[in-house]
């Protein structure tokens, strides 16, 4: 047997559902223990804790956003509290009305979330763990326990000020007002100490017969408003419905205001007229309510039936068997989260797509190990983003920089010298980074950066000197050919390509092959001769009708302009000739 | 120097005028009251620029700006930002800015060398305030009120703060700015500071409905008049009284 809100079990012993409140209590005991330790402490180290205090209120230098101590006098102490993290995570918080950490909190907080600093909400796994950490109750039920045993109702019988299903919920009459309205029906009612006060249910013919739609959804559509007599009729009966229906509100406007919820049923663009009406109803009102489950056509029957519906309680088990249950559901709503991440970075190609072009560079040498590749791809679903790990430490961020700078200008000596003026030590390092640089934004290397910023020269010392490879793919997965600004660096590659064809695998650089002169034979080029010749008489021929149409046109022309210019008298004539021409004949 | 005078009718002379130590910005309206008083004020010293952001005339809140440069909102014409270059003096330094909340004038104070802003502003706006306008960014939040360009109004010499705001934020504010600090009121007791009066170093204009209480608040904490101060008054009551003895 289903429970109801009515059911005489919950009238005493709900409590409302947490999901531990077991090591809440725990973890109150404990700071309690730990209270009373501190205060039960020795005299001398109250009296420290008194001097402090003293201390603090008697310069009270202090950020008033963190409630920490500054030292005022310290200008670069100031400068450093107001710059950091810490300070601005707490200037946000409190302008949203949270809690401020303390510097303790924080620093454990900080840890986990990363990236503060840009206020752009970070899209990671990690946050979603977060997430995960508590129990994923549905968000439209409110659950409670009583013996042992979790149950549920719908969070939108609960009232607006209440947080929580409390004893106090099945105490009170389940008193609403209902309104469902679906095309044409609309139903209404108001539920007063569990009966129904005042009801009122009609129908009007305003859904277009067999398209389905009212008829102003038709007419504001593309086609604009239909003319047709039916259409008219509709229209008419819609406007009349929503006064109607705006009239039905008005007169229970006493009734209105007194009811605690208000569940409204209908199509998102009549939901105006429920608060255009004069009944007391605000468009954010506290009390409105949707119906958290399908309805049936709008009447009488229905409304009581919802009413009934919303009432009922659901029985969830026993509270360990429940909270094993949502840990199911927690564990597999995590797994699919982690599938669809996964599945996001391949389609999008930004992390997951380097990482694999980056195995496949080595690869390709390689050859058989490709199967055995591919499957550890498929088994490696989710990477963290990986640290930013200085490979090549003997480079500094200078030396980086102009390096850069050298490539956009296109600068080949100086970026020769650049190179020449580091240490032997070091300089197979700095080859092996020309190789291997990933620059942001789009970890594109430096075929790249110089094929996209046309420096041909730079391009060409990369190629020819450094060896680098062609085939390496930046964050979205291109090659360096495709982001060539023009086909003047394009040609740079195909050169590149011709000279060294015996590497191999071409395919992974989508560098073309250079275009080949066909040899053709002899009996061949007669053959295109003769068709080149074919094809040329054909025009002439052409041009030629073409001519003798043009002057058949104007042959004819210049007869009716003449027939145009003659007297009355002449053409009179021409005509009688023509006639007397024409009776000949018979 | 603080004069009361008023925008069309309007009190909130903030709102349609930015005041800085290089130029003034006052928002095109329809009569040229307001605009000539300034004009007869200021014009000897710095140019005062009819103009519109957004084709609004509220210049005063959708702009911030200081001696070094202006900060205008990304909503900004190319036609205005052409006009206002044109206008401003060269050193002076123009950007136009995306930041979500484009009223820049409610969510930034500042004067030549620091700004105090809303806690919500983007790390590209604190970076143009640095660089354009040369100040020092704090963020913070005036107790209960966030937009601190709206409760607030500083120059190099003071600031004047919300009524409301508790001592220890006025403390922290002066320690950060590094001016005295007093709360008070402009126009009669409104508590939009920002709104109700414009300031630079040697010259305040408050709404017409400014007491004369609240007129010697401002000149006294922004250090306004020339004879104004009571140490000054005391030293020339002394050179008369002396005067008359001898």
């Amino acid at each position: 047997m289903g429970f109801t809100l009515k059911s005489v079990e919950f009238l005493n012993g709900v409590e409302p559902f947490h999901i531990d409140s077991q090591e809440n209590e725990n973890l109150s005991k404990e700071t309690e223990t730990e209270a009373t330790m501190i205060s039960a402490d020795t005299d001398a180290g109250m009296s420290l804790m008194l001097e402090w205090k003293m201390r603090l209120s008697e310069d009270s230098d202090m950020c008033t956003t963190c409630q920490c101590p500054v030292d005022f006098g310290d200008r670069a102490f100031i400068l450093e509290h107001y710059q950091s993290l810490f300070h601005r995570t707490n200037t946000l918080r409190k302008a949203k009305s949270l809690t401020v950490y303390t510097e303790e909190d924080f620093e454990g907080i900080e840890m986990n979330e990363h990236d503060l600093s840009t206020s752009q909400p970070t899209i990671g796994l990690e946050s979603d763990d977060e997430e995960f950490d508590e129990l994923l109750l549905p968000a439209n039920r409110s659950f409670f326990v009583r013996n042992d045993c979790v149950f549920s109702v719908p969070r939108n019988i609960l009232h607006a000020d209440e947080p929580e299903v409390s004893s106090s919920t099945f105490l009170r009459p389940f008193d609403c007002a209902i309104f469902l309205w679906n095309g044409g029906h609309f139903a209404a009612a108001v539920f007063e100490n569990d009966k129904i006060t005042v009801q009122k249910s009609f129908h009007r013919y305003v859904a277009r017969a067999k398209q389905g739609g009212v008829q102003s959804q038709h007419d504001s559509g593309g086609k604009g408003a239909a003319k047709s007599a039916g259409a008219q009729l509709r229209r008419y009966n819609e406007q009349k419905m929503k006064e109607e229906i705006q009239s039905i509100m008005s007169s229970w406007k006493s009734r209105l205001q007194k009811s605690p919820l208000i569940f409204i049923r209908c199509a998102a663009y009549h939901r105006n007229i429920f608060f255009e009406a004069d009944a007391g109803i605000e468009v954010r009102d506290p009390r409105i309510r949707t119906i958290p489950f399908e309805t049936k056509r709008p009447n009488i029957d229905e409304i009581q039936d919802c009413w009934q519906r919303l009432q009922t309680v659901s029985e969830h088990g026993t509270t360990s068997k429940f909270k094993e249950e949502m840990l199911e559901v927690k564990e597999k709503r995590k797994r699919l989260a982690r599938k669809v991440a996964g599945k996001k970075r391949k389609d999008g190609g930004t992390q997951m797509i380097c990482e694999w072009s980056d195995d496949d560079d080595q690869g390709a040498k390689g050859g058989e190990e490709k199967e055995k590749r591919i499957h550890h791809i498929k088994v490696r679903t989710i990477r963290k983003p990986e640290e930013i790990v200085n490979q090549w430490p003997g480079l500094d961020d200078e030396w980086r920089q102009k390096t850069y700078n050298f490539v956009r200008q296109d600068n080949v000596e100086g970026l020769k010298e650049h190179l020449a003026s580091l240490n032997e030590s070091i300089t197979p390092e700095a080859i092996e980074y020309f190789k291997n640089a990933k620059i942001p934004p789009n970890r594109s290397n430096f075929l790249h950066v110089s094929a996209a910023n046309s420096s041909k020269k730079c391009l060409k010392f990369f190629l020819d000197d450094v060896k680098c490879d062609p085939g390496t793919k930046d964050g979205s997965g291109l090659p360096p050919y495709s982001s060539s600004a023009s086909s003047e660096i394009k040609s740079v590659f195909i050169d590149y390509r011709v000279k060294n064809e015996q590497l191999g695998n071409w395919g992974r650089t989508h560098i073309p092959e250079p275009k080949k002169k066909v040899e053709l034979t002899e009996e061949q080029e007669k053959e295109q001769a003769d068709k080149k010749r074919e094809k040329k008489q054909r025009q002439k021929e052409k041009e030629k009708l073409k001519k003798e149409e043009a002057k058949r046109d104007a042959e004819e022309m210049e007869e009716r302009q003449k027939f145009i210019k003659m007297t009355e008298r002449e053409k009179e004539r021409w005509l009688l000739i023509d006639v007397s021409l024409d009776f000949h004949q018979f | 120097m603080a004069l009361r005078v008023d925008y069309e009718g309007s009190n909130d002379v903030g709102v349609f005028c930015t005041l800085t130590n290089s130029y003034c910005l006052v928002g095109v309206g329809g009569t040229q009251n307001f605009y000539s008083i300034l004009e007869a004020e200021l014009s000897e010293l710095i140019p005062v620029v009819h103009t519109s952001i957004n084709s609004t005339r509220i210049v005063g809140r959708l702009t911030v700006g200081n001696r070094h440069g202006l900060l205008v909102p990304n909503a900004t014409t190319d036609q205005e930002l052409q006009h206002l270059r044109n206008s401003l003096p060269d050193e002076v330094a123009i950007r136009r800015i995306d930041e979500r909340l484009s009223a820049l004038g409610n969510v930034i104070a500042c004067n030549d060398h620091v700004a105090i802003v809303h806690a919500e502003i983007s790390a590209e706006t604190e970076q143009a305030l640095v660089e354009v306008l040369k100040v020092e960014v704090f963020r913070v939040s005036l107790a209960q009120n966030a937009l601190v360009g709206s409760y607030c109004a500083l120059s190099s010499n003071g600031c004047l703060v919300a009524a409301r705001t508790p001592p220890e934020t006025q403390r922290e504010l002066a320690a950060l700015l590094q001016i005295p600090v007093v709360a008070g009121t402009v126009n009669r007791g409104s508590e939009l500071i920002g709104g109700g009066m414009v300031v630079n170093d040697w010259v305040a204009f408050c709404g017409l409905d400014s007491t004369s209480t609240e007129l010697s608040v401002v000149e006294s904490i922004f250090k306004l008049g020339e004879q104004g101060a009571p140490t000054s008054i005391s030293n020339q009551l002394r050179d008369t009284l002396i005067e008359s003895m001898l």
